[in-house]
């Protein structure tokens, strides 16, 4: 990565400029799994040998409707646990041919000037978070165009792939947020992105993690209620109120070993890991690691039966040499960590807190700014998981918390 | 081909900067090996025998310390090796075989591994065992008469006590007369006085803390503002009274305050990690320095003052930067 030999300047890791897209249909043949997460307000609406279209309801949770991406037949309906602890209904379906459309509304091309109302109501029924636009008042909406994760370059693959419509999704980012609106990019995609749209666009330098939703608006001086958006989220919408299909399919970026990307490809949200891997040809055996998400943030799976969700931004497989040797040595209190932390957090300290589970010490430490940039366990010299124990750390907080409220409500 | 079993599990990031305490030490090593060669070409088989005694000694300790403590043996990272070789630097070159091991004996287990080993330990090692051994065996790690037995082309004379005992006047032994004359200092500077065996040349000091700064291994903040806590604070006293104090300069040249700047006072663990508490760091060993210098028993004392800080580490770490953007409600629109 981005190492200077010199070490004045702090470490950094550049975004990445966008690669080619290959436009092969991955899902001609096989199958998706499907999550809907279990809750209490959650259910799935189909059942095992029932066949199903193209843009068909099967379940939902919380509000939020899922959707059959592929047209085939429901095999299997089971119950899977998540990384991170949260059970999921997990429906498998087999494609049986070519898709077949079923709409979630009549899509009315014709007739552009909905109102604000109408249009949350259509997107609300295709399982878009909309909730934010009914509940709060923006001063000013920023879309963000920069990468979510470093090595991939999907969001801005996507961009590129519907250059058309991008100019009316960010009229419609403007008309649902009711405010003005300042489309982001990372410094090197100005050029293109100017092509196709001309309204105000503001860059930022192509650093990590600069282009995080949290703390974009910061690095942009900009003050008060910020709404922020991806421009992939906000394609889909607008293609949703175009075709009224539900979004079922997505760029990701394809990374390869020796932390090298190679491609961005259009998958089908639900489709295995593994069956994506295995029609790239991949070679992956015992000691590799396989990333839903980028180099940064993503998180590892322990089955390639794990489907790609649709916020993914890729799917990397590392080998044996690229896997990051993480046995934690002591803290030496070298200060990289704090020298990197984008939120300025006290991570030398919040670490040991953790690590000897001394919470209350965490929070008066401001451990809920912490974004998980993953920035200090990068540059960390004793390798420690650090952005693990800031993850424990603010679970255990938030048992706590949970816990004291109980109590309270039981007096 | 993909083979589900025995994937590897791992939290985020998936990608790491290469950094590693070994390498850390390695950068050390570098940086001392200037001072190395110094001390070599100084006085010989002397410092040979002292260094390699004391770099041996401290990693034998370690070693059958952790065994001892039944806790993993981390020799191989270069740690114990680095503060063996750090405390030869500020032996002089006649310290006796039996001071350099206690002094590392002292190092490794009362300055480190009591505390709990690695980055654990609230003050620098190098200087509890430094206090320990001056302390306990004064004619021995006096450089004043440590050093009078060797033929040197400069005056055998340890600067700082010749200023102890006859105050700025009695410098003009190193071509220092009261008006403060620069050739002496330059002499200095190059390393032509007695000391430590690698805290003399002050241009290799200098050189290794550039190199070490420009590595991004050590922070500029606490080494420059221990020099200009000290050039202030020996102004001031050669402002009152010129006939006692010597000037700022020499105090800086003399000594270990330059080794102490970039060695001593920047260890990982016992010096902060924000940038204002690292200026008040460096700027309180620097004030410390000449205040022991000129009221305490001690010619040079600037491990003391490093100690000294070493205590308030804790509290100026307190000292440390707001989260920026409490004027901004970022509101995520996320799936």
């Amino acid at each position: 990565m981005n190492k200077s030999i010199l070490g004045i300047r702090n470490p950094r890791i550049l975004y990445s400029t966008p690669i080619e897209l290959e436009k092969k249909n991955l899902s001609e043949r096989g199958r998706v799994v499907l999550l809907v997460k279990i809750s209490a307000d959650s259910g799935v609406s189909v059942s095992i040998g029932e066949k199903v279209k193209t843009g068909r309801k099967i379940g939902y949770t919380e509000n939020r409707y899922i959707f059959s991406t592929i047209t085939g037949e429901v095999k299997k309906i089971s119950r899977i646990e998540w990384l991170n602890g949260i059970n999921y209904h997990a429906v498998q379906i087999e494609r049986t041919g070519d898709d077949e459309w079923e709409t979630v509304f009549v899509p009315s091309d014709e007739n552009p000037a909905k109102s604000r109302e109408e249009i949350l109501t259509l997107l609300e029924s295709a399982g878009y978070p909309v909730n934010y636009f009914k509940s709060e008042r923006f001063d000013r909406f920023i879309i963000n165009c920069t990468e979510e994760d470093v090595l991939t370059s999907n969001i801005q693959a996507t961009i590129l792939e519907k250059k058309d419509l991008f100019t009316e999704a960010v009229n419609l980012a403007g008309k649902l947020a009711n405010s003005e609106v300042i489309v982001v990019v990372q410094t090197g995609f100005e050029n293109k992105i100017r092509e196709i749209y001309k309204g105000e666009i503001r860059s930022i330098k192509p650093v990590y993690p600069s282009g995080m939703n949290e703390i974009l608006p910061r690095a942009l001086n900009l003050e008060g209620n910020i709404g922020i958006i991806r421009a992939d989220l906000l394609i889909n919408m607008l293609q949703t109120l175009k075709t009224g299909l539900p979004v079922f399919e997505r760029i990701v970026t394809l990374i390869g070993e020796g932390n090298k990307p190679l491609k961005n490809i259009l998958v089908r949200i639900g489709a295995p890991v593994s069956e994506i891997l295995n029609k790239e040809n991949f070679e992956v055996d015992s000691g590799y690691k396989i990333i839903l998400g980028g180099a940064m943030r993503g998180r590892t799976v322990f089955d390639g039966d794990f489907p790609v969700q649709k916020n993914a931004s890729g799917i990397m497989v590392q080998g044996k040499k690229d896997v990051v040797d993480l046995t934690p040595q002591p803290c030496l209190n070298c200060g990289e960590c704090v020298k990197v932390c984008p939120q300025n957090l006290q991570v030398n300290m919040l670490t040991r807190y953790s690590e000897f589970s001394i919470f209350d010490r965490c929070k008066e430490l401001n451990i809920a700014d912490c974004i998980e940039c993953g920035m200090c366990a990068y540059v960390c010299t004793s390798h420690k998981p650090i952005v693990q124990y800031l993850q424990f750390a603010k679970k255990q907080l938030s048992i706590i918390e949970a816990s004291k409220k109980e109590i309270s409500n039981d007096k | 081909m993909i083979n589900n079993r025995n994937l590897i599990m791992s939290p985020a990031p998936h990608l790491h900067i290469g950094a590693s305490i070994a390498g850390l030490m390695k950068t050390y090593l570098i940086a001392l090996l200037p001072l190395i060669i110094f001390a070599v070409y100084g006085y010989g088989w002397h410092a040979v025998r002292v260094i390699a005694l004391s770099a041996s000694s401290a990693m034998l300790w370690e070693l059958l310390i952790q065994k001892l403590f039944r806790r993993k043996v981390t020799i191989y990272d270069g740690t114990a090796m680095i503060s063996g070789i750090i405390f030869a630097m500020l032996l002089p070159a006649s310290a006796p075989w039996w001071l350099v091991i206690t002094g590392t004996f002292i190092a490794m287990l009362i300055g480190k591994h009591i505390f709990g080993g690695n980055g654990a330990h609230p003050f620098n090692p190098v200087l509890i065992a430094w206090a320990a051994v001056s302390i306990s065996w004064k004619s021995q790690m006096d450089l004043g008469t440590a050093m009078v037995n060797y033929d040197k082309s400069f005056p055998v004379d340890f600067p700082l006590t010749v200023l102890k005992k006859a105050g700025a006047e009695g410098l003009g032994i190193f071509n220092i007369d009261v008006q403060g004359m620069w050739s002496g200092k330059l002499s200095l500077f190059l390393g032509n006085q007695i000391g430590g065996l690698g805290t003399t040349a002050g241009f290799l000091i200098i050189i290794a803390g550039l190199f070490l700064i420009l590595r991004g291994k050590i922070s500029w903040r606490i080494p420059s503002f221990f020099i200009l806590g000290v050039f202030f604070t020996a102004l001031l006293f050669r402002i009152v009274n010129p006939e006692t104090y010597a000037d700022p300069v020499f105090h800086i040249l003399t000594g270990s305050v330059l080794f102490g700047a970039v060695f001593l006072a920047t260890d990982c663990a016992s010096s902060p990690v924000n940038k204002t508490a690292m200026a008040l760091f460096g700027l309180g060993c620097g004030i410390f320095t000449v205040l022991f210098r000129a009221w305490s028993i001690y010619p040079d004392a600037v491990p003391f003052a490093i100690l000294i800080m070493n205590i308030l580490n804790p509290l100026l770490d307190k000292i440390h930067p707001k989260i920026p953007g409490n004027n901004v409600n970022v509101i995520k629109v996320e799936s």
